[in-house]
C-alpha cells in the first residue's frame, strides 16, 4: 500500500508526480504532505513582480497618458481642492475607467481574449524595457500592464510545474478560485489581479481564514471586480451631495460565495446592511487620497454613517471597523465552516464526497476558529482521502500542469503558459463570474474539452525525447493505479512513442485523480 | 430537492446504463443524430448576468419607467434614439433592429415580466433554477432541456456550444458539445485508440466520441464572424446539417450591468447589438430549417426598476424573454403586464414576475416537440402541474387549446398583498 499512498499524496493532494517523485515520498505520504503545511521554504515569495500598488499606479499613468495624447482637458486636482471638486472628478472618471479594457475583441469563448493579448505582451518585452514610465505612451503603458498579468501567469505556472511542495500549490489554486477575480473585466483589474493571489491568498493558505477573508475583501482587485470601490452610502456626505447610492454586488457575493453560502441564514436586508457597512472601502486614486494611490483606502466621505443591523446584531458606525467586524463574524460562522468544508471535500476527494469527510473538516474549522493549518491537516489525516478512489476529473489547468510535471518541463515563458492553458480552455484569472471555474465532472467531461486535451497531449508528447518506452513512463508516474487495460492500450502504440505518450496522458488514470 | 428519481429517462430504457447506451451510440456512428424522424429544432439561449428587461423591451407608456431611470431610459418610438415600436406601447431597444424586423414579420414574440420560479436575486441560484427547471435551487446536475430530449417522441439529439456543457444540457442523455478548436487535431488513429482505451470509463468515452461526431458534421467552420455571432452561427451550421441535432443551448455572458450601462448607446446597447447579430446569424445559418425552428432567449432575472447610484441597475426579478423562429406565431406581446406603480412592484423594487418562464417553455416543448403533459409536469419541470402551459405559441399549435381542468390556471408565482395585477389588455 505504500506505493498507493504515495500516488494519493502526489495526485489527489498534489498537482501530479514528477519522474522519481513517488520514491521520494516513499512510505511517508502523510508526513510528506504535513511538512508542506508548515515548511514555507519552497513558497513563491522571492520573485520580482509588481505589487498591486505598482500595477495600479501604472494604470493611472496610462489614463493620464491617454488623456494627454487626446489633448483632453481635465480640472487639476490638488491637495487644496475641495472634497466636492475631488469627488465630482472621481465619479466622472469612473465611467472612463470602467470602459478601459485590454482593447481586445472577446470572441465569446471564455478565456481566449487573454490569449490574444500575446502580441501586446511581446511588444512590451521588446520595446519598453529601458524607457522611464513618464516617457511612455499610453500604448506602451497598456503593454506593460498586460505584461504584468502575463508574467504572473508564467511565474505561477513555472512554480507549479517545478515545486517539490505541490500540495501547497494545490491549496493556493483552491483558495484563489474560491475568491475568483476576472482580470479582463477592466484594465484596472488586469493591473492587479495576479497580485491579489500573491498578496492576499498565498500568505494565508495555512493561516486564519478570517485573515485571508479580510485581506481579499479589502484588496483593490476585489474592490474593483465587484464594484465596491465606488459604492456610496446614500446618507454619506457624497451620497447627499450627489444623490448617489450603494452597489450591493460585493456584499452579496461575500456572503453567498466566500463565506456563508446560499441559504446561509441571511436575507436581502442583511445584504443591504453589509453593503452599507463596507461603503467607503475603496482604492486610492488621483482624486481621492492620492497619497495612497493604488492602495486600499477607507473614505469616510462616501461611507454610510450610523449603525447597521446584520443578522440580528447591531454594528455601530465606527468607520472601517464596522465592515471588519461583520467579516470576522461571518468568517467564523458555523455555516461558513460547513460551506468551506464541503467545497474542500468536493475539490480534493470527489464530486460526491462522503458526509463523514465534510463533517470532519467542518469540525476542524469550528474547533480551530477557522485555522486553515488545522483544517488542511485534518484533510491530510482524513481516512476518506486514502480510500483509494481516483474519480475526480482533473480540470483543464490541473491536467496541463500534471502533464508538464510528468514530462519534466522546466521554466515556462508566459507565452508558453498561456498557450498551453488556452489550448484546453482554462487560462488562469480569466473566469468571468465570481463563482470560479466549473468544479464537476459534468462540466469538464465534455466533447470539446476531451478533444482539446488529446490535441494538447499529442503536441506535448512530441517534445518528449529520449524517454523510456511510454508504458514504463506511465508506470513510473502512475504507479499501481495504472490499470492493465490502460497499460495494454499504451503498449498498443508500439514504436509510435508520440502516440504512446498521448495515450498515457489521456488514460482515465491520468485524467482523474 | 430530493426528486432525483424523477430524472430517470422514461423512454430510453434501452439506452439507460452507460455501457448499453454507448454501445448503441457507437454502433450508429453518431450518437443517434440521424435517428430523429422529426426535424423540429429548438435553440435555448441563456443570457448570463441578468439582462435588464426594462431597457430591452421598453414600456414607453409608463411614466414610472421614465421617473425611475433619469439617466438611462430609452425614449419612446419616434423620438431621437427612441425605441423601435412593437405593439401595446412597448418598444424594442434601438440596438435590436434585427429583432424588430422579425417582430414585424411575425417571427418574434415577447414575454415580459417573466422569471423562473426564483426571486432571491442570486446569479448562480437563478441560473440553476432556470436551467435545472426545478422550483428551487438544487445541486442536481440535470437540466430541463436534457430531460426533454429524453422524452420528446422524436428523441432529438442535443448539442452544446462552448468549451463546457451548460447545466441545462447536463443529465442522463449524452450531449456532445462543440467549441472552436485551438490546436491542430490529433492523429485520428490515436483518437480511435483512446476511444478503445475508454471502454472502462464510459463518461470519457462518450465525450471524446461526441467530438469525433461533431467534427465530421461541421467540417471546416469557415467564416462565422466573432463573439456571440460566431457561436450562434456554429450552432446553426451544425443543427441544419443533414441529420443534425434538434436541441441546442448557447450561453452569452456579460449582462450584469451594475454600472454605467448607458441608454440608447453604451455598454448594454453594445451587448444587445451583439445579440441581434447572433440571432440574425443563426437564422441565416439555419437556412430552410428556420421554418421548423424555435429559439428561446432567457436570462436568470431582470434588474431593479430604479437605476442605481452608479448609472446601472442591480439584481431584480421580472425580466424579458423572447421566443422567435420560423415556427413561431409572433408579432405579439405575450402574458400579463403587472405594472410599474410602487404598489405593483415586488418588494417595492422589482418588476413583478407575473409570467412563469416554465409556462413558456412547456408550451414550446408540447407544441414543437410533442412532449406529453405528464412528462412536462413531473419529469421535465418537476412539481409544475400548477403552472399552466402556454397555448397557441406556434404556427403549428392547436387552435383550440386542450381543455384545462379545474382549477383554472392562475398567474404564478402568486404572492399575497399584490393588489389587482392588471392584464395587458387593460393597459391601453
Amino acid at each position: 500500500m505504500a506505493n498507493l499512498n504515495a500516488q494519493i499524496a502526489l495526485h489527489k493532494f498534489g498537482l501530479g508526480a514528477r519522474t522519481g517523485e513517488a520514491e521520494l515520498v516513499g512510505t511517508q505520504a502523510q508526513n510528506w504532505l504535513q511538512t508542506q503545511l508548515t515548511d514555507l521554504s519552497s513558497d513563491l515569495d522571492s520573485y520580482d513582480l509588481p505589487t498591486s500598488k505598482e500595477g495600479i499606479e501604472l494604470f493611472f499613468a496610462f489614463l493620464e497618458a491617454e488623456r494627454a495624447e487626446r489633448q483632453e482637458d481635465r480640472a487639476t486636482i490638488s491637495a487644496a481642492s475641495s472634497p466636492k471638486v475631488r469627488l465630482i472628478s472621481f465619479f466622472s472618471e469612473i465611467d472612463r475607467i470602467k470602459r478601459q479594457q485590454m482593447l481586445i475583441e472577446d470572441d465569446g469563448v471564455r478565456g481566449p481574449s487573454l490569449a490574444k493579448a500575446q502580441n501586446i505582451y511581446l511588444d512590451a518585452k521588446q520595446s519598453n524595457a529601458s524607457k522611464p514610465a513618464e516617457a511612455k505612451s499610453s500604448r506602451e503603458l497598456l503593454e506593460d500592464i498586460v505584461g504584468i498579468l502575463y508574467e504572473d501567469i508564467g511565474v505561477r505556472t513555472t512554480h507549479a510545474v517545478l515545486t517539490p511542495a505541490s500540495f501547497r500549490e494545490a491549496l493556493v489554486r483552491f483558495w484563489s478560485d474560491h475568491f475568483n477575480v476576472f482580470a479582463n473585466k477592466s484594465l484596472l483589474l488586469t493591473s492587479c489581479t495576479g497580485a491579489m493571489e500573491r498578496e492576499a491568498i498565498r500568505p494565508h493558505i495555512t493561516g486564519k481564514f478570517s485573515d485571508m477573508l479580510i485581506a481579499v475583501e479589502s484588496h483593490p482587485a476585489m474592490l474593483a471586480y465587484l464594484d465596491n470601490w465606488f459604492s456610496v452610502g446614500p446618507d454619506s456626505w457624497a451620497g447627499k451631495q450627489f444623490g448617489l447610492g450603494i452597489n450591493e454586488n460585493l456584499a452579496r457575493e461575500i456572503l453567498e460565495l466566500h463565506t456563508l453560502g446560499v441559504g446561509g441564514g441571511y436575507g436581502q436586508d442583511d445584504i443591504i446592511a453589509f453593503a452599507n457597512a463596507i461603503t467607503g472601502w475603496s482604492i486610492g486614486n488621483p482624486d481621492i487620497q492620492p497619497e495612497n494611490l493604488g492602495e486600499f483606502i477607507f473614505e469616510s466621505l462616501i461611507h454610510q454613517p450610523g449603525p447597521q443591523t446584520f443578522m440580528g446584531k447591531v454594528y455601530l458606525g465606527t468607520g472601517q471597523d464596522q465592515g471588519i467586524k461583520i467579516l470576522e463574524f461571518v468568517a467564523n460562522h458555523a455555516n461558513t465552516a460547513r460551506f468551506i468544508a464541503s467545497k474542500l471535500a468536493r475539490h480534493f476527494h470527489s464530486d460526491t464526497p462522503p458526509d463523514s469527510l465534510i463533517e470532519r473538516l467542518e469540525k476542524a474549522f469550528i474547533d480551530s476558529d477557522g485555522d486553515l493549518l488545522v483544517v488542511s491537516s485534518a484533510l491530510v489525516i482524513a481516512p476518506e482521502m486514502w480510500d483509494g478512489s481516483f474519480v475526480k476529473l482533473r480540470n483543464s489547468e490541473e491536467f496541463a500542469i500534471a502533464a508538464l510535471r510528468a514530462f519534466g518541463f522546466d521554466e515556462l515563458t508566459p507565452q508558453q503558459s498561456v498557450f498551453v492553458f488556452n489550448a484546453v480552455a482554462q487560462i488562469p484569472f480569466s473566469h468571468h463570474s465570481p463563482d470560479g471555474w466549473p468544479k464537476t465532472e459534468a462540466s469538464w467531461a465534455s466533447s470539446s474539452i476531451l478533444s482539446a486535451r488529446i490535441n494538447l497531449a499529442e503536441l506535448l508528447s512530441g517534445f518528449v525525447g529520449g524517454q523510456p518506452p511510454p508504458v514504463n513512463f506511465a508506470e513510473n508516474i502512475l504507479g499501481e493505479t495504472l490499470s492493465d487495460h490502460s497499460a495494454n492500450s499504451i503498449k498498443g502504440a508500439g514504436p509510435d512513442k508520440v502516440q504512446g505518450y498521448t495515450l498515457f496522458l489521456m488514460s482515465p488514470e491520468f485524467q482523474r485523480r | 430537492m430530493t426528486c432525483s428519481h424523477r430524472f430517470d429517462p422514461s423512454r430510453r430504457g434501452v439506452l439507460k446504463g452507460a455501457a448499453g447506451g454507448l454501445a448503441l451510440a457507437l454502433a450508429s456512428g453518431n450518437l443517434g443524430f440521424s435517428a430523429a424522424p422529426s426535424n423540429n429544432k429548438l435553440v435555448v439561449i441563456i443570457l448570463h448576468g441578468g439582462m435588464d428587461g426594462l431597457n430591452v423591451v421598453v414600456p414607453t407608456f409608463a411614466s414610472e419607467y421614465y421617473a425611475a431611470r433619469p439617466s438611462i431610459a430609452i425614449a419612446p418610438a419616434g423620438e431621437t434614439n427612441g425605441a423601435l415600436a412593437l405593439s401595446e406601447g412597448f418598444g424594442l431597444h434601438p440596438a435590436l433592429a434585427g429583432l424588430a424586423m422579425m417582430y414585424d414579420e411575425g417571427q418574434l414574440a415577447v414575454l415580459h415580466a417573466a422569471s423562473a420560479p426564483y426571486q432571491d436575486r442570486s446569479h448562480f441560484d437563478g441560473l440553476d433554477v432556470l436551467e435545472n427547471g426545478t422550483e428551487t435551487a438544487t445541486f442536481e446536475q440535470s437540466g430541463w432541456l436534457n430531460r426533454a430530449l429524453g422524452v420528446a417522441p422524436a428523441l432529438p439529439a442535443g448539442l452544446g456550444i462552448g468549451s463546457t456543457l451548460p447545466l441545462i444540457l447536463k443529465g442522463e442523455q449524452i450531449v456532445p458539445n462543440w467549441a472552436a478548436p485551438v490546436l491542430d487535431p490529433a492523429d485520428p488513429k490515436t483518437v480511435a485508440k483512446a476511444l478503445a482505451m475508454y471502454g472502462p470509463d464510459p463518461v470519457l468515452q462518450a465525450a471524446l466520441q461526441g467530438s469525433v461526431d461533431l467534427a465530421a458534421i461541421i467540417g471546416e467552420p469557415g467564416d462565422l464572424g466573432s463573439g456571440d455571432e460566431f457561436l450562434a452561427r456554429a450552432a446553426g451550421k451544425i443543427m441544419s446539417a443533414e441529420g443534425g441535432p434538434g436541441g441546442c443551448s448557447i450561453s452569452f455572458g456579460s449582462w450584469d450591468t451594475h454600472a454605467n450601462q448607458g441608454g440608447a448607446t453604451g455598454t448594454l446597447a453594445g451587448r444587445l447589438g451583439d445579440l441581434d447579430a447572433a440571432l440574425l446569424g443563426l437564422r441565416e445559418e439555419m437556412g430552410a430549417a428556420w421554418d421548423q425552428t424555435v429559439v428561446l432567449v432567457a436570462t436568470e432575472f431582470g434588474r431593479t426598476v430604479q437605476e442605481n447610484g452608479t448609472g446601472g441597475t442591480d439584481h431584480g426579478v421580472g425580466g424579458v424573454s423572447f421566443v422567435l423562429g420560423g415556427a413561431v406565431k409572433g408579432g405579439r406581446i405575450l402574458g400579463d403586464w403587472p405594472g410599474l406603480a410602487a404598489n405593483q412592484l415586488l418588494d417595492e423594487r422589482d418588476l413583478f414576475p407575473a409570467n412563469d418562464l416554465r409556462s413558456l417553455f412547456k408550451g414550446v416543448l408540447r407544441d414543437h416537440w410533442g412532449v406529453a403533459k405528464s412528462d412536462l409536469n413531473t419529469l421535465v419541470f418537476p412539481d409544475s402541474a400548477d403552472t399552466p402551459t402556454m397555448d397557441n405559441l406556434l404556427l403549428s399549435s392547436a387552435t383550440t387549446p386542450e381543455p384545462v381542468p379545474t382549477p383554472t390556471p392562475t398567474p404564478a408565482p402568486v404572492i399575497p398583498d399584490i393588489p389587482n395585477i392588471p392584464n395587458l389588455r387593460d393597459f391601453r
